[in-house]
């Protein structure tokens, strides 16, 4: 009230708008003018030491029918596109007994419980990433395990230097990505719904699929959508724990553009060919998700 | 009261900005450019000015920074990259506003020249000038009679391997296709690798520099070896200690590489051998260089009369273990220092290596080079 004296109709409104100022700046800086660039600049020319300033469609032509066979451009981002659903569907796969043994099976302590799963986080990228190598080389632990048990007599070399290390490292470093979300869908089912599930007459895991897992489902979405994308765009992991024909994925072909290869307007259109698969991807989740997120538990 | 905490707050601000100028006591830095022609050579303090360099990993290294740094009282940062195109892609963002010093090996220093991405160096002040042999002196230096570099290091890229299980030396580069080295291979994730099936296939008999320079079709069978090649490599290495890792790890047996590495893990107590198969190798010829628009010129020309003077060549060369390009270095090193820099065995070796040239189709070489990478 007293505001509302003290300010005219005037300052109000420019008060209401100034506020929202700071943010819409921030997202004009940082995402706005980012992307606008990489999208201009994906229609230049690549001169010999800089970028020529002529409008050419060239790099998009490139990325389509460069290469033969598995070089193609394209199918690297398939190859990709594939590691980073494996690596969705392991982190869902982890993520979801964890976020409900920490939801429905711990009484005391969740935020702790939480807080361990989660801890990972706190490591640096490089750390968790080079940490896999100590672990999966041919003196590493797991081949040292291995050998010990008498399972194998020689060090399994695929472990490392392989699309299975650049998984499990991916998988490692993205699941509490997808935890937080999965985790906070599942704590904001009514515990009454379940409990009601269970005096009609359903059994546990009636009340698994019909009650739980749909309401759980729009967290899940949310979940793997993070460990996609991030995945899709990661070039360290393969470049650290990947081998001589798995170390380069579409990431990687867009970082050495911008490095060893010096092509910034062909890196530029990798990462806008990129950026809208990921889009798109999101899209489709996104619908999804509201699919989901509408449904009524037990009905059907 | 807001008032007086706030004049109190600048008041001791201002205080404390008088005292660091005090204890700095160097008033206001000037900042050298090449332009200015009245550089004050005789001047030894430089007020913890900083030159940034960047260099081939080892060129870093502290024996060699800390005795320039403590001479003319400044400050070295070493930015390390790892590969010439790493150089390229590094310079092209920075340029020189971000380094003074760069150690182009023969593939860029050309490059860098022609583009106008260096100062010329004034040679009077480099006092190892006159000592480095003229052979050394290669002409991608020179530009409308100003010199743009000086001859710094060199070295091999040779074949390096776990004695304990490579029982002889390899003869041929072929036999890295052998299927007992399956999976025990690091190679350097580099064009470099195909410069060697050029060497494989004899092309350099007539033109040493053929490899630099290879046809559409040479460079398609490249790719084609090289990627029959990747499913016996273990890994391409990126840094130097990525590889001395991978032997220590016992990931590989034999790899490419550089004598700093097997020098690092014959210290560690490995059992390596190195040789240079029969086809010969490919190398590099290091030069210093000032990236153009400099901000500390004077500075950076000191850095690099003291990295190409004899005592210079002769710390960077124990440092690195690579070879020097000053005679006179080996006045300051011992008999087990100059073995490993084969000092006594230069000229010999200067027969089997090939040393890193322009490459004018450097696109097309680095696209290969990728397609390699991703053929499976």
């Amino acid at each position: 009230m007293k505001i509302k004296s003290k300010y005219s109709p005037g300052t109000r409104k420019f008060l209401q708008y100034g506020l929202i100022l700071p943010l819409v700046l921030w997202l004009f800086m940082f995402l706005i003018v980012p992307y606008v660039n990489l999208l201009i600049n994906s229609f230049w020319k690549n001169g010999a030491f800089k970028v020529e300033h002529t409008f050419t469609l060239e790099n998009y032509i490139k990325f389509f029918t460069s290469g033969t066979g598995t070089n193609r451009p394209v199918m690297v981002l398939l190859d990709t596109l594939r590691i980073s659903a494996i690596v969705m569907v392991c982190s869902i796969l982890i993520s979801f007994p964890i976020a409900y043994f920490i939801n429905f099976k711990v009484k005391k302590n969740k935020q702790l419980f939480y807080m361990l799963a989660i801890i990972p986080l706190w490591v640096s990228y490089i750390m968790r990433a080079y940490s896999w190598r100590i672990i999966l080389g041919t003196n590493g632990i797991l081949n040292s395990f291995f050998m010990w048990t008498g399972l194998t007599k020689e060090p399994i070399d695929a472990f490392l230097y392989s699309d299975v290390s650049v998984i499990i490292a991916m998988v490692h470093i993205y699941t509490p990505f997808v935890l937080m979300p999965m985790y906070t869908a599942m704590e904001q089912i009514p515990r009454n719904l379940l409990e009601a599930s269970k005096d009609l007459g359903c059994g546990r895991i009636r009340t698994f699929f019909k009650v739980l897992l749909p309401l759980t489902l729009p967290g899940v979405l949310t979940g793997g959508t993070y460990a996609l994308a991030l995945s899709m765009g990661d070039f360290l992991a393969p470049s650290l724990l990947g081998g001589a024909s798995t170390s380069t994925k579409i990431a990687n072909i867009a970082q050495l553009q911008f490095g060893t290869s010096n092509n910034w307007p062909y890196g530029a259109a990798i990462g806008v060919i990129i950026f809208v698969l990921i889009l798109l991807i999101i899209l489709v989740m996104g619908r999804l998700e509201k699919h989901f997120s509408k449904l009524e538990p037990g009905k059907e | 009261m807001k008032k007086r905490r706030w004049t109190r707050i600048a008041a001791t601000g201002m205080a404390a900005l008088m005292v660091a100028g005090a204890l700095a006591g160097c008033g206001s830095k000037k900042e050298s450019s090449a332009a200015s022609a009245d550089i004050d050579w005789s001047k030894t303090d430089f007020c913890g000015e900083e030159l940034n360099i960047l260099v081939w990993e080892m060129y870093g290294d502290e024996s060699i920074i800390k005795p320039f740094e403590e001479k003319y009282n400044c400050k070295v940062n070493a930015t390390a990259f790892d590969s010439s195109d790493d150089l390229l892609a590094k310079l092209k963002a920075g340029g020189g506003d971000v380094y003074d010093v760069i150690s182009p090996s023969g593939d860029m220093a050309g490059l860098v020249v022609n583009n106008d991405m260096a100062e010329p160096i004034d040679t009077s002040h480099i006092s190892g000038w006159t000592d480095i042999p003229d052979t050394f002196k290669l002409t991608d230096m020179e530009k409308d009679g100003n010199i743009y570099g000086v001859p710094y290091i060199w070295g091999p890229d040779y074949v390096m391997y776990n004695a304990d299980v490579v029982k002889e030396p390899i003869k041929s580069w072929t036999e890295l296709w052998d299927e007992k080295y399956s999976g025990r291979i690091a190679l350097h994730n580099d064009v470099s690798n195909i410069y060697m099936i050029g060497l494989i296939d004899g092309i350099t008999k007539d033109d040493p520099l053929a490899i630099y320079n290879m046809s559409d079709e040479q460079l398609a069978d490249a790719q084609t070896r090289l990627t029959d090649l990747n499913s016996h490599v273990r890994k391409y290495w990126d840094a130097a200690g990525e590889l001395e890792d991978m032997f220590k790890n016992g990931e590989v047996d034999i790899a490419v590489g550089w004598p700093s590495t097997l020098k690092d893990l014959q210290d560690d107590g490995l059992n390596m051998g190195w040789c240079i198969p029969d086809e010969g190798c490919t190398g590099w010829f290091d030069r210093l260089m000032i990236v153009k628009n400099s901000k500390h010129y004077q500075l950076a020309t000191l850095w690099i009369d003291w990295c190409t003077s004899a005592e210079g060549e002769a710390v960077s060369s124990i440092a690195t273990t690579f070879s020097i390009s000053n005679p006179k270095a080996a006045e300051y090193m011992n008999e087990d220092q100059k073995a490993v820099a084969m000092v006594d065995d230069m000229n010999e070796m200067f027969d089997s290596i090939n040393f890193w040239q322009y490459v004018e189709k450097r696109e097309a070489y680095n696209e290969v080079w990728t397609a390699v990478k991703t053929t499976k």
